[in-house]
Protein backbone atom coordinates (compact mmCIF):
# COMPACT_ATOMS: atom_id res chain seq x y z
CA UNK A 1 0.00 0.00 0.00
CA UNK A 2 2.79 2.40 0.95
CA UNK A 3 4.63 1.46 -2.23
CA UNK A 4 1.62 2.29 -4.40
CA UNK A 5 1.17 5.61 -2.58
CA UNK A 6 4.86 6.37 -3.14
CA UNK A 7 4.52 5.60 -6.85
CA UNK A 8 1.46 7.87 -7.17
CA UNK A 9 2.61 10.72 -4.93
CA UNK A 10 6.17 11.15 -6.17
CA UNK A 11 5.10 13.49 -8.99
CA UNK A 12 2.99 15.89 -6.84
CA UNK A 13 5.61 15.80 -4.07
CA UNK A 14 8.39 16.68 -6.51
CA UNK A 15 6.40 19.47 -8.16
CA UNK A 16 5.19 20.87 -4.82
CA UNK A 17 8.68 20.79 -3.33
CA UNK A 18 10.07 22.48 -6.43
CA UNK A 19 7.49 25.27 -6.20
CA UNK A 20 8.20 25.73 -2.51
CA UNK A 21 11.98 25.86 -2.88
CA UNK A 22 11.93 27.99 -6.04
CA UNK A 23 9.23 30.53 -5.27
CA UNK A 24 8.22 30.66 -1.63
CA UNK A 25 11.55 30.53 0.20
CA UNK A 26 14.02 33.43 0.61
CA UNK A 27 17.14 32.86 -1.47
CA UNK A 28 19.60 33.33 1.34
CA UNK A 29 18.00 30.98 3.82
CA UNK A 30 18.74 27.47 5.01
CA UNK A 31 15.58 26.14 3.34
CA UNK A 32 16.81 27.37 -0.03
CA UNK A 33 20.09 25.53 0.53
CA UNK A 34 18.11 22.39 1.33
CA UNK A 35 16.38 22.84 -2.01
CA UNK A 36 19.75 23.14 -3.76
CA UNK A 37 20.86 19.86 -2.19
CA UNK A 38 17.68 18.04 -3.26
CA UNK A 39 17.86 19.47 -6.79
CA UNK A 40 21.57 18.61 -6.89
CA UNK A 41 20.67 14.95 -6.70
CA UNK A 42 18.81 15.22 -10.01
CA UNK A 43 21.91 13.89 -11.79
CA UNK A 44 22.48 11.06 -9.34
CA UNK A 45 23.12 7.77 -11.05
CA UNK A 46 20.53 4.97 -10.94
CA UNK A 47 23.38 2.85 -9.57
CA UNK A 48 23.32 5.02 -6.45
CA UNK A 49 19.56 4.69 -6.14
CA UNK A 50 19.98 0.93 -6.58
CA UNK A 51 22.57 0.89 -3.81
CA UNK A 52 20.28 2.92 -1.56
CA UNK A 53 17.38 0.55 -2.23
CA UNK A 54 19.69 -2.33 -1.37
CA UNK A 55 20.89 -0.53 1.74
CA UNK A 56 17.44 0.19 3.13
CA UNK A 57 16.56 -3.49 2.73
CA UNK A 58 13.98 -3.35 -0.05
CA UNK A 59 15.75 -5.69 -2.45
CA UNK A 60 13.40 -8.54 -1.56
CA UNK A 61 10.30 -6.72 -2.77
CA UNK A 62 10.12 -5.80 -6.45
CA UNK A 63 7.31 -3.27 -5.90
CA UNK A 64 9.06 -1.77 -2.89
CA UNK A 65 12.35 -1.44 -4.77
CA UNK A 66 10.51 0.01 -7.76
CA UNK A 67 8.63 2.58 -5.66
CA UNK A 68 11.66 3.59 -3.61
CA UNK A 69 13.91 3.89 -6.67
CA UNK A 70 11.22 5.79 -8.56
CA UNK A 71 10.87 8.33 -5.74
CA UNK A 72 14.64 8.64 -5.21
CA UNK A 73 15.27 9.37 -8.88
CA UNK A 74 12.18 11.37 -9.81
CA UNK A 75 11.67 13.82 -6.93
CA UNK A 76 15.05 15.63 -7.28
CA UNK A 77 14.61 15.83 -11.06
CA UNK A 78 11.17 17.43 -10.70
CA UNK A 79 12.52 19.91 -8.15
CA UNK A 80 15.29 20.90 -10.59
CA UNK A 81 12.80 21.14 -13.50
CA UNK A 82 10.44 23.43 -11.59
CA UNK A 83 13.40 25.67 -10.74
CA UNK A 84 14.50 25.75 -14.38
CA UNK A 85 11.00 26.45 -15.70
CA UNK A 86 10.33 29.25 -13.21
CA UNK A 87 13.74 30.79 -13.88
CA UNK A 88 12.77 31.31 -17.51
CA UNK A 89 9.72 33.45 -16.58
CA UNK A 90 10.17 37.23 -16.38
CA UNK A 91 11.48 37.74 -12.83
CA UNK A 92 9.65 41.07 -12.50
CA UNK A 93 6.23 39.45 -13.00
CA UNK A 94 5.87 38.20 -9.44
CA UNK A 95 7.29 41.41 -7.95
CA UNK A 96 4.89 43.58 -9.97
CA UNK A 97 1.91 41.45 -8.98
CA UNK A 98 2.88 41.61 -5.32
CA UNK A 99 3.34 45.39 -5.59
CA UNK A 100 -0.25 45.58 -6.84
CA UNK A 101 -1.51 43.70 -3.78
CA UNK A 102 -1.38 40.03 -4.75
CA UNK A 103 -0.04 37.58 -2.20
CA UNK A 104 3.03 35.50 -3.25
CA UNK A 105 0.86 32.42 -3.79
CA UNK A 106 -1.74 34.36 -5.80
CA UNK A 107 0.99 35.83 -8.02
CA UNK A 108 2.54 32.40 -8.45
CA UNK A 109 -0.77 30.64 -9.19
CA UNK A 110 -2.35 33.18 -11.51
CA UNK A 111 0.66 34.64 -13.36
CA UNK A 112 3.96 32.82 -12.98
CA UNK A 113 2.71 29.23 -13.18
CA UNK A 114 0.60 29.74 -16.33
CA UNK A 115 3.59 31.42 -17.99
CA UNK A 116 5.90 28.57 -16.98
CA UNK A 117 3.39 25.77 -17.62
CA UNK A 118 4.47 24.73 -21.16
CA UNK A 119 8.16 24.49 -20.27
CA UNK A 120 7.38 22.86 -16.93
CA UNK A 121 5.15 20.25 -18.56
CA UNK A 122 7.82 19.39 -21.12
CA UNK A 123 10.53 19.07 -18.51
CA UNK A 124 8.34 17.02 -16.17
CA UNK A 125 7.38 14.59 -18.94
CA UNK A 126 11.03 14.15 -19.89
CA UNK A 127 11.90 13.54 -16.24
CA UNK A 128 9.23 10.86 -15.92
CA UNK A 129 10.38 9.22 -19.16
CA UNK A 130 14.03 9.24 -18.18
CA UNK A 131 13.24 7.83 -14.76
CA UNK A 132 11.15 5.06 -16.31
CA UNK A 133 14.10 4.21 -18.51
CA UNK A 134 16.44 4.02 -15.57
CA UNK A 135 14.18 1.84 -13.45
CA UNK A 136 15.28 -1.26 -15.35
CA UNK A 137 18.95 -1.11 -14.30
CA UNK A 138 17.88 -0.07 -10.83
CA UNK A 139 15.65 -3.14 -10.51
CA UNK A 140 18.43 -5.38 -11.77
CA UNK A 141 20.93 -3.88 -9.34
CA UNK A 142 18.66 -3.97 -6.31
CA UNK A 143 17.36 -7.47 -7.06
CA UNK A 144 20.64 -9.06 -8.07
CA UNK A 145 22.28 -8.75 -4.71
CA UNK A 146 24.86 -6.41 -6.14
CA UNK A 147 27.88 -8.39 -5.02
CA UNK A 148 29.98 -6.52 -7.51
CA UNK A 149 28.84 -3.01 -6.74
CA UNK A 150 29.27 -3.61 -3.02
CA UNK A 151 33.01 -3.51 -3.59
CA UNK A 152 32.47 -0.09 -5.12
CA UNK A 153 30.34 1.16 -2.25
CA UNK A 154 32.93 3.65 -1.01
CA UNK A 155 33.25 5.06 -4.50
CA UNK A 156 29.48 5.28 -4.75
CA UNK A 157 29.37 7.13 -1.41
CA UNK A 158 32.02 9.54 -2.67
CA UNK A 159 30.00 9.93 -5.86
CA UNK A 160 26.94 11.03 -3.84
CA UNK A 161 29.07 13.69 -2.14
CA UNK A 162 30.58 14.70 -5.47
CA UNK A 163 27.21 14.96 -7.23
CA UNK A 164 25.84 17.17 -4.45
CA UNK A 165 28.98 19.33 -4.24
CA UNK A 166 29.34 19.76 -8.00
CA UNK A 167 25.70 20.70 -8.42
CA UNK A 168 25.81 23.21 -5.56
CA UNK A 169 28.88 24.73 -7.20
CA UNK A 170 27.20 24.66 -10.61
CA UNK A 171 24.14 26.42 -9.16
CA UNK A 172 26.36 29.10 -7.62
CA UNK A 173 28.21 29.58 -10.90
CA UNK A 174 25.00 29.82 -12.89
CA UNK A 175 23.48 32.44 -10.55
CA UNK A 176 23.20 35.88 -12.17
CA UNK A 177 25.75 38.40 -10.97
CA UNK B 1 -5.33 53.34 24.63
CA UNK B 2 -6.90 51.51 21.69
CA UNK B 3 -6.72 47.75 21.61
CA UNK B 4 -4.34 46.37 18.96
CA UNK B 5 -6.03 45.33 15.76
CA UNK B 6 -6.45 41.58 15.33
CA UNK B 7 -3.98 40.08 12.90
CA UNK B 8 -5.44 39.38 9.47
CA UNK B 9 -5.49 35.73 8.43
CA UNK B 10 -2.71 34.87 6.01
CA UNK B 11 -4.42 33.80 2.75
CA UNK B 12 -1.28 31.92 1.68
CA UNK B 13 -1.13 29.83 4.81
CA UNK B 14 -2.75 26.64 3.50
CA UNK B 15 -0.92 26.41 0.13
CA UNK B 16 2.34 27.33 1.84
CA UNK B 17 1.83 24.54 4.36
CA UNK B 18 0.98 21.96 1.70
CA UNK B 19 4.00 22.90 -0.42
CA UNK B 20 6.15 22.99 2.73
CA UNK B 21 5.04 19.44 3.51
CA UNK B 22 6.05 18.37 0.00
CA UNK B 23 9.43 20.05 0.52
CA UNK B 24 9.89 18.30 3.86
CA UNK B 25 9.05 14.95 2.25
CA UNK B 26 11.52 15.63 -0.57
CA UNK B 27 14.29 15.98 2.01
CA UNK B 28 13.90 12.26 2.61
CA UNK B 29 15.63 11.70 -0.75
CA UNK B 30 19.17 12.76 0.28
CA UNK B 31 18.65 11.14 3.69
CA UNK B 32 17.60 7.81 2.15
CA UNK B 33 20.38 7.91 -0.45
CA UNK B 34 23.09 8.56 2.12
CA UNK B 35 21.63 6.11 4.65
CA UNK B 36 21.20 3.40 2.03
CA UNK B 37 24.72 3.72 0.68
CA UNK B 38 26.16 3.86 4.19
CA UNK B 39 24.26 0.69 5.08
CA UNK B 40 26.00 -1.13 2.23
CA UNK B 41 29.46 0.25 2.98
CA UNK B 42 30.31 -1.98 5.99
CA UNK B 43 29.85 -5.11 3.89
CA UNK B 44 32.28 -3.91 1.23
CA UNK B 45 35.71 -5.35 1.20
CA UNK B 46 38.84 -4.00 -0.42
CA UNK B 47 39.10 -2.72 -3.93
CA UNK B 48 38.78 0.91 -2.89
CA UNK B 49 42.02 2.15 -4.43
CA UNK B 50 41.66 0.59 -7.89
CA UNK B 51 37.95 1.37 -8.00
CA UNK B 52 38.53 5.01 -7.06
CA UNK B 53 41.41 5.36 -9.49
CA UNK B 54 39.43 3.64 -12.24
CA UNK B 55 36.37 5.84 -11.69
CA UNK B 56 38.34 9.10 -11.65
CA UNK B 57 40.54 8.03 -14.55
CA UNK B 58 37.60 6.85 -16.65
CA UNK B 59 35.59 10.02 -16.05
CA UNK B 60 38.59 12.29 -16.71
CA UNK B 61 39.55 10.56 -19.96
CA UNK B 62 35.90 10.66 -21.02
CA UNK B 63 35.89 14.40 -20.27
CA UNK B 64 39.02 14.83 -22.40
CA UNK B 65 37.10 13.91 -25.56
CA UNK B 66 33.55 14.90 -24.58
CA UNK B 67 34.32 18.49 -23.50
CA UNK B 68 36.01 19.64 -26.74
CA UNK B 69 33.34 17.95 -28.87
CA UNK B 70 30.57 19.43 -26.69
CA UNK B 71 32.07 22.92 -26.84
CA UNK B 72 32.38 22.63 -30.63
CA UNK B 73 28.74 21.55 -30.93
CA UNK B 74 27.45 24.36 -28.67
CA UNK B 75 27.85 27.21 -31.20
CA UNK B 76 26.18 25.01 -33.85
CA UNK B 77 23.20 24.57 -31.56
CA UNK B 78 23.23 28.26 -30.78
CA UNK B 79 23.69 29.63 -34.30
CA UNK B 80 20.44 28.41 -35.78
CA UNK B 81 17.43 26.28 -34.97
CA UNK B 82 18.75 22.73 -35.18
CA UNK B 83 15.93 20.56 -33.86
CA UNK B 84 17.48 17.28 -35.03
CA UNK B 85 20.87 17.82 -33.41
CA UNK B 86 19.26 19.22 -30.27
CA UNK B 87 16.79 16.33 -30.18
CA UNK B 88 19.60 13.81 -30.61
CA UNK B 89 21.56 15.33 -27.75
CA UNK B 90 18.46 15.44 -25.51
CA UNK B 91 17.74 11.79 -26.29
CA UNK B 92 21.34 10.92 -25.48
CA UNK B 93 20.95 12.85 -22.21
CA UNK B 94 17.85 10.83 -21.31
CA UNK B 95 19.29 7.43 -22.25
CA UNK B 96 20.08 5.26 -19.24
CA UNK B 97 23.82 4.63 -19.13
CA UNK B 98 23.26 0.96 -18.61
CA UNK B 99 21.79 0.77 -22.11
CA UNK B 100 24.90 2.34 -23.63
CA UNK B 101 27.11 0.17 -21.44
CA UNK B 102 25.36 -3.05 -22.45
CA UNK B 103 25.64 -2.15 -26.15
CA UNK B 104 29.30 -1.22 -25.77
CA UNK B 105 29.87 -4.38 -23.73
CA UNK B 106 28.97 -6.52 -26.75
CA UNK B 107 31.92 -5.07 -28.63
CA UNK B 108 35.57 -5.94 -28.21
CA UNK B 109 37.87 -4.22 -25.73
CA UNK B 110 35.18 -3.05 -23.29
CA UNK B 111 37.70 -1.36 -20.97
CA UNK B 112 38.59 1.29 -23.53
CA UNK B 113 35.06 1.54 -24.88
CA UNK B 114 33.74 2.24 -21.38
CA UNK B 115 35.39 5.62 -21.66
CA UNK B 116 33.40 6.15 -24.82
CA UNK B 117 30.22 5.20 -22.98
CA UNK B 118 30.90 7.62 -20.11
CA UNK B 119 31.83 10.31 -22.65
CA UNK B 120 28.50 9.81 -24.41
CA UNK B 121 26.79 10.57 -21.09
CA UNK B 122 28.93 13.66 -20.49
CA UNK B 123 28.68 15.04 -24.06
CA UNK B 124 25.05 16.27 -24.05
CA UNK B 125 25.54 17.91 -20.65
CA UNK B 126 28.46 19.93 -21.96
CA UNK B 127 26.96 20.76 -25.37
CA UNK B 128 23.48 21.75 -24.16
CA UNK B 129 24.83 23.55 -21.08
CA UNK B 130 27.33 25.54 -23.13
CA UNK B 131 24.63 26.34 -25.72
CA UNK B 132 22.39 27.66 -22.94
CA UNK B 133 25.28 29.78 -21.70
CA UNK B 134 25.85 31.21 -25.19
CA UNK B 135 22.15 31.98 -25.57
CA UNK B 136 22.37 34.22 -22.52
CA UNK B 137 24.96 36.49 -24.13
CA UNK B 138 23.17 39.64 -25.33
CA UNK B 139 23.36 39.66 -29.14
CA UNK B 140 23.52 43.45 -29.19
CA UNK B 141 26.84 43.51 -27.36
CA UNK B 142 28.64 41.83 -30.29
CA UNK B 143 27.18 44.29 -32.79
CA UNK B 144 28.01 47.24 -30.52
CA UNK B 145 31.59 46.03 -30.00
CA UNK B 146 32.22 45.46 -33.70
CA UNK B 147 30.65 48.86 -34.52
CA UNK B 148 33.18 50.40 -32.15
CA UNK B 149 36.03 48.70 -34.02
CA UNK B 150 36.63 45.62 -31.86
CA UNK B 151 37.78 42.50 -33.70
CA UNK B 152 35.94 39.17 -33.31
CA UNK B 153 38.93 37.66 -31.51
CA UNK B 154 39.24 40.58 -29.11
CA UNK B 155 35.47 40.51 -28.47
CA UNK B 156 35.65 36.79 -27.67
CA UNK B 157 38.64 37.29 -25.34
CA UNK B 158 37.48 40.42 -23.53
CA UNK B 159 33.67 40.12 -23.47
CA UNK B 160 32.32 36.82 -24.83
CA UNK B 161 34.39 34.26 -22.93
CA UNK B 162 34.33 36.08 -19.53
CA UNK B 163 30.55 36.32 -19.79
CA UNK B 164 29.95 32.63 -20.37
CA UNK B 165 32.95 31.20 -18.48
CA UNK B 166 31.01 30.54 -15.27
CA UNK B 167 28.06 28.89 -16.96
CA UNK B 168 30.32 26.78 -19.20
CA UNK B 169 32.34 25.64 -16.21
CA UNK B 170 29.06 24.76 -14.53
CA UNK B 171 28.03 22.71 -17.56
CA UNK B 172 31.36 20.84 -17.59
CA UNK B 173 31.15 20.21 -13.83
CA UNK B 174 27.60 18.96 -14.16
CA UNK B 175 28.70 16.63 -16.93
CA UNK B 176 31.63 15.37 -14.91
CA UNK B 177 29.37 14.82 -11.89
CA UNK B 178 27.14 12.58 -13.95
CA UNK B 179 30.16 10.90 -15.53
CA UNK B 180 31.57 9.99 -12.12
CA UNK B 181 28.22 8.68 -10.96
CA UNK B 182 27.66 6.66 -14.13
CA UNK B 183 31.24 5.36 -14.21
CA UNK B 184 30.44 3.06 -11.28
CA UNK B 185 27.73 1.18 -13.12
CA UNK B 186 29.51 1.29 -16.49
CA UNK B 187 32.70 -0.21 -15.08
CA UNK B 188 30.71 -2.76 -13.15
CA UNK B 189 28.85 -4.00 -16.20
CA UNK B 190 31.82 -3.89 -18.55
CA UNK B 191 34.55 -4.82 -16.08
CA UNK B 192 33.06 -8.14 -15.03
CA UNK B 193 30.67 -10.65 -16.44
CA UNK B 194 28.76 -10.97 -13.15
CA UNK B 195 26.07 -8.39 -13.65
CA UNK B 196 25.84 -8.70 -17.41
CA UNK B 197 25.68 -12.48 -16.94
CA UNK B 198 22.61 -12.04 -14.77
CA UNK B 199 21.12 -9.73 -17.37
CA UNK B 200 21.55 -12.43 -19.99
CA UNK B 201 20.48 -15.24 -17.68
CA UNK B 202 17.18 -13.65 -16.78
CA UNK B 203 15.89 -12.13 -19.99
CA UNK B 204 12.23 -12.58 -19.06
CA UNK B 205 12.56 -10.63 -15.84
CA UNK B 206 15.04 -7.95 -16.79
CA UNK B 207 15.61 -7.89 -20.53
CA UNK B 208 12.02 -7.43 -21.62
CA UNK B 209 11.32 -4.91 -18.86
CA UNK B 210 14.44 -3.01 -19.87
CA UNK B 211 13.31 -2.97 -23.52
CA UNK B 212 9.83 -1.69 -22.67
CA UNK B 213 11.18 0.96 -20.33
CA UNK B 214 13.80 1.96 -22.87
CA UNK B 215 11.14 2.28 -25.58
CA UNK B 216 9.14 4.54 -23.27
CA UNK B 217 12.23 6.59 -22.45
CA UNK B 218 12.97 7.05 -26.14
CA UNK B 219 9.41 7.48 -27.37
CA UNK B 220 8.03 9.99 -24.90
CA UNK B 221 10.64 12.74 -25.48
CA UNK B 222 10.11 12.40 -29.24
CA UNK B 223 6.35 12.67 -28.76
CA UNK B 224 6.81 15.70 -26.49
CA UNK B 225 9.02 17.31 -29.10
CA UNK B 226 6.38 16.82 -31.80
CA UNK B 227 3.62 18.12 -29.55
CA UNK B 228 5.67 21.19 -28.69
CA UNK B 229 6.11 21.98 -32.38
CA UNK B 230 2.41 21.74 -33.26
Amino acid sequence: MIEVLLLLLSVPIGLGAGLYFAALVPEDGLRHQAGVVVAGLSEASPALAGLAVLGVGLQGSQVGALACGWALLLVPRLVRSVERALAEVDPGLQARAEALGATPWEALRTLVLPAAAPRLTGLAVRDVARTLGELAPLLVISAAGLALLQTHAWVAGAAVAWVVAANVLATLLEAPR
Amino acid sequence: MAAPLPALPDPDRLPRRILGLCAALSLAVPVLLVAGVLAVVPTSSGGLGPALRGTLWGSLVALAWAVPVGLLLAPLLNRAERPVLRGLLRTLWDLPTVAIAVVVGRLQDPGTLAIGAIGLVVLPHVALGAARALERTPRGSFRAATALGMSRRRFARRIGVPRVRGAMTAAILSGWARGVGEAVITWSILGSGALSGQLVARPQQSGQAALVLLAVALGVPLLTHRLART
